[in-house]
């Protein structure tokens, strides 16, 4: 056989090779961690004809988010500065700086590791800080009266919330010591230049600074195996409807057990249908 | 030379022969001339057979049709594929799932180099390699979803090893061509990520796409191909296509360079260096005899030039005298190219 052709061969054999020995690390020895999860925080939105993989999407409640629904100049607390200089960001450009908006505008995404922590204070806190805003928020229909938004808040919206991030994952297990309910998984943040800005006509003026946004999971679809998808059949999510007299909110249909391995990288290992 | 350009030039001789004959420039004996045609129709007759070349006007037409349709095929079995295996490994337990998407680009290599033993023209083959080339991208992507893997650019310098092996062992351009395009992805993308950054947005800063397809169109200059000729012309066109395009994009997006100027500077600056990348990409092609890419550079200093025809006048002039405008433009590029070719047989 030719060179050539022995190569092509030898690609297809040790990349294979490569990624199931990866996977095989990733899945070994004590998971890093592991916990019971609801269809309120990997959600499956049913099956497509063109497809028959089963997906659950990863949903969380992001605390640091890129673009702040909710009243203006609000911004998360623990994602400042000081953790975007300890991330490794690049901020030598004074936020007040005139070069400051193209400057952070095109510093990139980098990837780091963020703790999420499940039905916790920061979930409590998130609720609790929500709250007051829920009665302007956007995304509900003005039919829905506050005390309805405040009820599906509390039951639909996903408990898995971030609290923190580092470049190292051994930092964060350190911190957050709970396998069970603090999960640790890879994440993409950027560093935003929020503008100078007034809260009011005649509030004073805030001047410009700067904070860290979690832009995305780097695995946010999760794939179920056979023969544990067959247990999703018709258990799709809608967490809550209107009929145009009251707003009906669903419990979750199912639990899943979710591991994440030496690797960072997240497996379902049981599903469960609770009604 | 390769044996189809050898029978295409007997061919010219044939028929270049007849029309001298006809003209009175040349005269050769009945003996001569049936010597001559016993000869040529000798010589096409043993590289129909050996190598299976077409020998006929009617020949070379049909053939560029089987070469469309075994590209096209090819793309369409590609698709096949991928929504084949979309549509029903999800009914699969994992065991199977990772055997089948193992085992078709391994099946699908094995039976183009078969079907290169079994074909002289390589139809079969082409097609067979592109899709070998989709199932190993494909293998790859979905075993990273079946097993939620971090998306990495590792995959794709794989991907484009992978295709360079099978374009230089069958010699089929459209898998070079992929091969290239994914090196200079995996490119960008890793020296993106050594900076730290997230590799998948490497669109965001694509100086380095740029200079990988600078890298890629010089190749051929510093590797030679002897028993490729056809494809330093494959370097050349993914190389220029890359460097064109997103000089092109930094035309209009002036805030994703990295050059440290304002970003309207910088807008203008991509704008001139294109009209000015283009015409001198046009004039080394003219030199080295390179078609495809004097039409490459052609096409990108006609979109360049008119990109900025339009930035400086479209606003503020009417419509009629816009047009009117870029036609004489047009007529103006057409004397200026036929000064150039009338230069050119001069110096002939």
């Amino acid at each position: 056989m030719k060179p050539l052709l022995l190569s092509a061969f030898g690609l297809l054999i040790v990349s294979n090779a490569f990624v199931l020995a990866h996977v095989a690390m990733n899945r070994s020895g004590e998971p890093e961690s592991e916990m019971q999860l609801t269809a309120r925080e990997l959600q499956y939105y049913g099956g497509r004809s063109d497809e028959s993989g089963v997906l659950l999407m990863l949903r969380w409640t992001n605390t640091a988010p890129e673009y702040p629904t909710g009243l203006p100049g609000e911004a998360p607390v623990w994602f400042d500065q000081k953790k975007l200089e300890e991330i490794g960001f690049d901020l030598s450009v004074p936020a007040t700086s005139p070069q400051a908006a193209r400057f952070y505008e095109n510093l990139r995404s980098r990837e780091v590791f963020v703790a999420l922590e499940y039905e916790g204070p920061a979930w409590e806190a998130w609720l609790k800080d929500r709250e007051p805003r829920l009665e302007k928020e956007s995304s509900y229909g003005p039919q829905v009266t506050l005390p309805d938004r405040i009820e599906i808040e509390r039951q639909t919206t996903p408990r898995l919330v971030t609290t923190d991030v580092a470049r190292d994952p051994a930092q964060l297990r350190r911190k957050y010591p709970d396998r069970t309910r603090v999960m640790i998984l890879q994440a993409l943040v950027r560093a935003k230049l929020e503008p100078e800005r007034r809260a009011s006509l005649t509030a004073p003026l805030r001047p410009a600074y700067l904070r860290g946004a979690i832009t995305r999971l780097a695995i946010e679809s999760i794939n179920v195996p056979q023969p544990l998808s067959r247990r999703l059949e018709g258990k799709s999510y809608s967490p809550w409807t209107y009929d145009g007299n009251r707003v009906k909110i669903e419990p979750p249909p199912y639990s899943v057990t979710l591991r994440v391995g030496s690797k960072f990288e997240p497996w379902v290992v049981d599903v469960n249908p609770l009604r | 030379m390769k044996p189809q350009e050898r029978a295409d030039r007997l061919r010219t001789v044939q028929r270049e022969l007849s029309e001298l004959e006809r003209e009175g420039a040349l005269e050769l004996t009945p003996e001569q001339r049936s010597r001559l045609e016993a000869h040529i129709e000798s010589t096409l007759a043993g590289l129909a057979s050996q190598f299976d070349v077409d020998t006929s006007e009617s020949q070379r037409q049909i053939s560029w049709g089987m070469k469309i349709a075994s590209a096209l095929g090819g793309i369409a079995l590609c698709a096949a594929v991928v929504l084949f295996l979309a549509r029903y490994m999800g009914y699969w337990p994992t065991p199977l799932q990772v055997t089948v998407l193992i085992t078709i680009p391994i099946a699908l290599t094995f039976a183009a180099e078969f079907a290169a033993h079994w074909e002289k023209t390589l139809y079969y083959t082409a097609l067979i390699s592109i899709v070998a080339f989709a199932a190993f991208v494909a293998n790859l992507s979905m075993l990273g979803s079946i097993f939620n893997l971090a998306p990495t650019p590792n995959a794709l310098a794989v991907w484009g090893l992978f295709g360079l092996a099978l374009a230089y062992h069958f010699g089929i351009r459209l898998v070079l061509a992929g091969g290239l395009i994914s090196l200079a992805g995996w490119l960008t993308a890793t020296t993106n990520s050594w900076r730290g950054w997230w590799w998948v947005e490497f669109e965001q800063r694509p100086e380095e796409l740029m200079l990988a397809g600078l890298a890629l169109a010089l190749i051929p200059l510093f590797i030679r191909h002897a028993k490729r000729p056809d494809f330093p012309a494959v370097y050349r066109l993914v190389g220029l296509l890359a460097f064109f395009m997103t000089m092109l994009f930094l035309s209009a997006q002036g805030q994703r360079s990295y050059l440290p100027m304002d970003d309207k500077a910088i807008e203008h600056f991509y704008q001139m260096f294109g009209v000015v990348a283009a015409a001198a990409t046009v004039g080394i092609g003219i030199r080295r005899n390179f078609t495809g890419v004097v039409n490459i550079g052609t096409a990108f200093f006609t979109i360049f030039l008119f990109f900025r025809l339009i930035d400086w006048w479209w606003d503020w002039m009417p419509k009629y005298l816009f047009f009117l405008l870029i036609g004489v433009v047009a007529l103006g590029l057409v004397a200026v190219f036929k000064r150039l070719r009338g230069r050119m047989r001069l110096a002939i």
